[in-house]
């Protein structure tokens, strides 16, 4: 247990994101008052207007880079914090918006906004580790609450969050569900993804869409076969493995593969 | 049931109904709106206070929806003027026991009656009846009776408040941003 | 001649990014600009090319606050679209899970959001010491809308188990039974809330605002209705495009809507549904409403706050009634018709912050070929410019640290969700 002279100074950073993994924390309803009374808040925005000054113990950081400023502001914010851990899709692989890095960002400029040159964002949108050393990252879109709870828990007492990088699948056989794709045919990415959602999708009865990104050794080849057994297209594959993570390797080759696929076709 | 029903199937958030029935231009007649109004301020998010100045069967229509009901009203029944009364409309209530006035149309007591009848009472309907002196026509109320109001509200209040909620610290100064 | 300026650097007790600038001259209020930073995502950019059944789980990525106000309008548009019809159960379902958001968003803003303002706290944390109960109703009852989209969608961030045409699994009637209890409890803390809120302190302040919002013939509004405003308008709610349009502020990477013609700016959320339906506010809700005196249309942007009181009250109530008629349907959704020519729907719900309208074009074999997206705090954004301008010229006397805060409470009052503006406060105070 740390004892330190004074309380820990936790800052929460949003970049390029939806604010759902920092509303995460403000919706741990019952530990909430526990964590504050714990450590100290020293820049959370969405919930204070009182700023203390870094350098921070922890900094939590959400959201990708996707502006030159953004990718100037997580170097100082790195620079001030002694550990910084990532939470979600976005700040852990560049998140929904990471679909930009496969398309031409001129033509999204131009589709979404009336005066294009007013917008000044980069072509791609990267997760946090693609620019500063990451201590520890939380996957999900949005992240697990529990999960929040125990990396926060785990640092102010001084060791590594005790978190598994196993599939969904495992999750599944645990909550006794049914299997989707043996039992339905329903294409499901639970056994390429990371672990952490307690494999809700299945429970109510629809294949795993990969919220969590890749798991430690994910056999996407052989997956990929597998859908396309159960009749989905090489473009759907692509589909499939291109959503809030398909900036994360294992997903990206994944997507790529079937791409290619899909245009021999 | 396709297109949805904004009709309420139960009592569900309903708060109490007082309502102040009465006549204020016939003396003591007056009373039950006096305590309707005294109680509005007092009852703020707690209660709803109605006023009602005509006959009975307009009662019937404003307690259709309500689970608990409150009535204000004068009484003529021989007891000395300010005596305030309090029953409830299940306990042996009926007209003949407890005459109460009305100076126009169907009585309070004719209205419950016919309710009862026809199945539309509230689920718990109270009665305060305070004894009246005089219901001659004019305005204000006797001593007596104009006493029986501060304390019928008194009694109302604490029948049917609750302390406000989340209270600040004691001496703790509010201030605005 | 002197010039002002004041700025805000960053908003806090908003959701996302955003600040503000102010710029005074010689007394007279030249410019008031509302900034969002937010980094723009290109949601519509990249919609194009993805499944039409991919839009409810793509956007509500946009918020992270009102996620199921993206799965609703979406998959209303895309039932429009394909010419669907989703009633009965189901419809009730929806209804119900936009209760849980309601329930969950509201009392998030009311107690942790706007509450510090009224009585002087930074923030809620702090607000917490002096009033713990209020701080903890708050969470209580942000809790109870949380598990009522966890049990109906999966979890509450993110809901997994909406689809166009329904859900991918409908609650079993003793499921929803059991939950039954919590809401019981939460009519009670909404009750409270209502109370305290009606006991804070308001600037005695009032504008002429157009509100807008869903008008349906027998039940206040979420999901189906017209489009109506207290000026005049009443459209179908998948004509948004014809009364009203976007336009691009230099100073902000959002769209601002206004009303197509004037040019001029309007008012979302719960005020407006308030002003608007108030006739559709039924039992508890009405009650209070009625019990704390306000009136049937509120023009003080600063009673916004009794206003989503009584609205959770009515979210309350309404999930109950929900769940007492709910039988469980036998199919969880409505199978959607091949897609074999280029079709079009639009739809417009009520997220808690006000109209969410979204709009597809879908080609054969069902890709999305366009999609528009318009968020209720970009509805809002010029309205609350304009909020600020008179603000600002009213209180021209006061201090710049003061003045700042005058202006950052006119902004809390819309409850704004910038990420959602920027699918899309720094004030900066010119005064010489």
């Amino acid at each position: 247990m740390i004892r330190a002279a004074r309380k820990p100074r936790l800052g929460v950073f949003k970049f390029a994101s939806c604010d759902g993994c920092q509303l995460s924390i403000l919706d741990c309803e019952d530990e909430l008052l526990a964590i504050a009374g714990a450590v100290d808040i020293a820049d959370f925005r969405e919930a204070s207007r009182a700023v203390l000054e870094g350098p921070y113990d922890l900094s939590l950081v959400e959201g990708s880079v996707t502006t030159p400023h953004d990718a100037e502001r997580i170097k100082e914010i790195r620079a001030q914090s002694k550990a910084l851990v990532t939470i979600g899709a976005c700040a852990t692989s560049g998140g929904i918006q990471a679909l930009r890095n496969f398309a031409d960002i001129e033509e999204y400029r131009r589709v979404v906004y009336a005066r294009p040159e007013y917008i000044s964002t980069l072509a791609t949108s990267t997760a946090i580790a693609d620019h500063v050393p990451v201590d520890f990252e939380l996957r999900g879109c949005p992240i697990s609450k529990a999960q929040l709870l125990e990396a926060i828990g785990a640092f102010l007492q001084g060791r590594a969050p005790n978190l598994p990088n196993e599939s969904v699948c495992i999750e599944c056989k645990r909550r006794g569900n049914v299997c989707v794709m043996v039992a339905h045919g329903t294409p499901c990415l639970g056994p390429v993804t990371q672990a952490g959602c307690g494999a809700i999708c299945p429970a109510f009865n629809r294949g795993c869409y990969g919220c969590f990104g890749p798991q430690g050794t994910p056999n996407t080849v052989s997956l990929s076969d597998q859908l396309k057994v159960l009749g989905v297209t090489p473009p759907g594959v692509m589909r499939l493995f291109r959503t809030f993570n398909s900036n994360a390797p294992a997903f990206k080759a994944a997507s790529e593969a079937a791409a290619a696929e899909a245009r021999s076709a | 049931m396709t297109e949805g029903s904004s009709a309420p199937t139960g009592p569900k958030g309903r708060l109490p109904l007082v309502i102040g029935l009465g006549n204020e231009h016939r003396g003591d007649d007056g009373s039950g709106i006096e305590v309707a109004r005294a109680l509005r301020p007092r009852l703020v998010g707690v209660a709803r206070v109605e006023e009602c100045s005509t006959e009975g069967i307009a009662l019937l229509e404003l307690w259709r929806d309500a689970d608990r009901v409150v009535v204000v009203d004068a009484v003529r029944s021989g007891a000395v003027p300010g005596t305030i009364l309090r029953f409830e409309a299940g306990d042996g209530f009926s007209p003949g026991v407890h005459p109460l006035t009305s100076t126009h149309g169907l009585s309070l007591a004719e209205a419950v009656s016919l309710g009862r009848g026809l199945g539309c009472l509230p689920r718990e309907l109270v009665v305060y009846g305070i004894e009246a002196a005089t219901v001659e026509v004019g305005d204000g109320l006797t001593p007596p009776v104009a006493r029986a109001v501060r304390e019928a509200t008194e009694r109302i209040v604490e029948e049917l408040g609750t302390p406000p909620p989340f209270a600040p610290p004691v001496g703790r100064v509010v201030h605005h941003a | 001649m002197t010039e002002r300026t004041i700025a805000v650097d960053y908003l806090a007790r908003v959701e996302g990014e955003g600040a503000l600038k102010v710029r005074i001259q010689d007394n007279r209020v030249e410019d008031v600009q509302l900034k969002i930073f937010e980094p723009p995502r290109f949601f519509e950019a990249f919609l194009r090319g993805r499944s039409y059944l991919e839009a409810p789980d793509i956007t509500a990525r946009i918020c992270g606050i009102c996620p199921v106000a993206y799965q609703m309008s979406s998959s209303h548009a895309m039932e429009r679209a394909l010419g669907m019809k989703v009633d009965g159960p189901i419809r009730d379902l929806r209804r119900l899970l936009y209760c849980g958001e309601w329930i969950e968003s509201h009392p998030l803003h009311i107690y942790l959001l706007h509450a510090p303002d009224f009585l002087g706290y930074e923030d809620a944390i702090q607000m917490a010491k002096d009033y713990p109960d209020a701080v903890k109703t708050g969470l209580a009852l942000k809790k109870v809308g949380n598990a009522l989209m966890t049990l109906l969608g999966g979890r509450e961030i993110h809901p997994i188990n909406v689809r166009v045409g329904g859900f991918y699994r409908t609650p079993t009637v003793g499921e929803l039974k059991e939950f039954r209890p919590q809401l019981e409890t939460a009519l009670k803390l909404a009750a409270d809330t209502v109370r305290f809120a009606a006991g804070l302190e308001f600037p005695d302040i009032e504008e002429d605002y157009e509100f807008v919002s869903l008008r349906h013939p027998k039940e206040y509004p979420f999901n189906e209705g017209d489009l109506v405003s207290n000026k005049g308008l009443k459209v179908p709610q998948d004509r948004w495009e014809d009364v009203f349009e976007e336009v691009h502020m230099p100073y902000a990477n959002a769209l601002q809507s206004v009303r197509k013609g004037t040019g001029t700016s309007y008012h979302v959320g719960p005020l407006a549904r308030y002003a608007l339906n108030r006739d559709h506010l039924t039992g508890g809700a009405d009650d209070l409403a009625r019990s704390v005196g306000l009136e049937n249309v509120v023009r003080n942007p600063y009673k916004s706050i009794i206003v989503r009181a009584v609205e959770t009250v009515y979210a309350v109530e309404e999930a109950l009634r929900i769940i007492d008629r709910y039988h469980r349907p036998e199919k969880s959704w409505v199978e959607p018709p091949p897609v074999t020519t280029t079709v079009t729907g639009g739809a417009v719900t009520e997220a808690p912050r006000g109209i969410l309208y979204h709009r597809y074009r879908i080609g054969p074999g069902g890709l999305i070929e366009d999609a528009r997206i318009v968020a209720p705090t970009s509805q809002n954004q010029k309205r609350i410019e304009d909020d600020l301008r008179h603000l600002v010229e009213r209180s021209l006397s006061l201090d710049e640290a003061s003045l700042t805060d005058a202006c950052e409470r006119a902004v809390r009052n819309y409850d704004p969700c910038i990420s959602c503006a920027t699918h899309f406060l720094k004030l900066d105070l010119e005064r010489n």
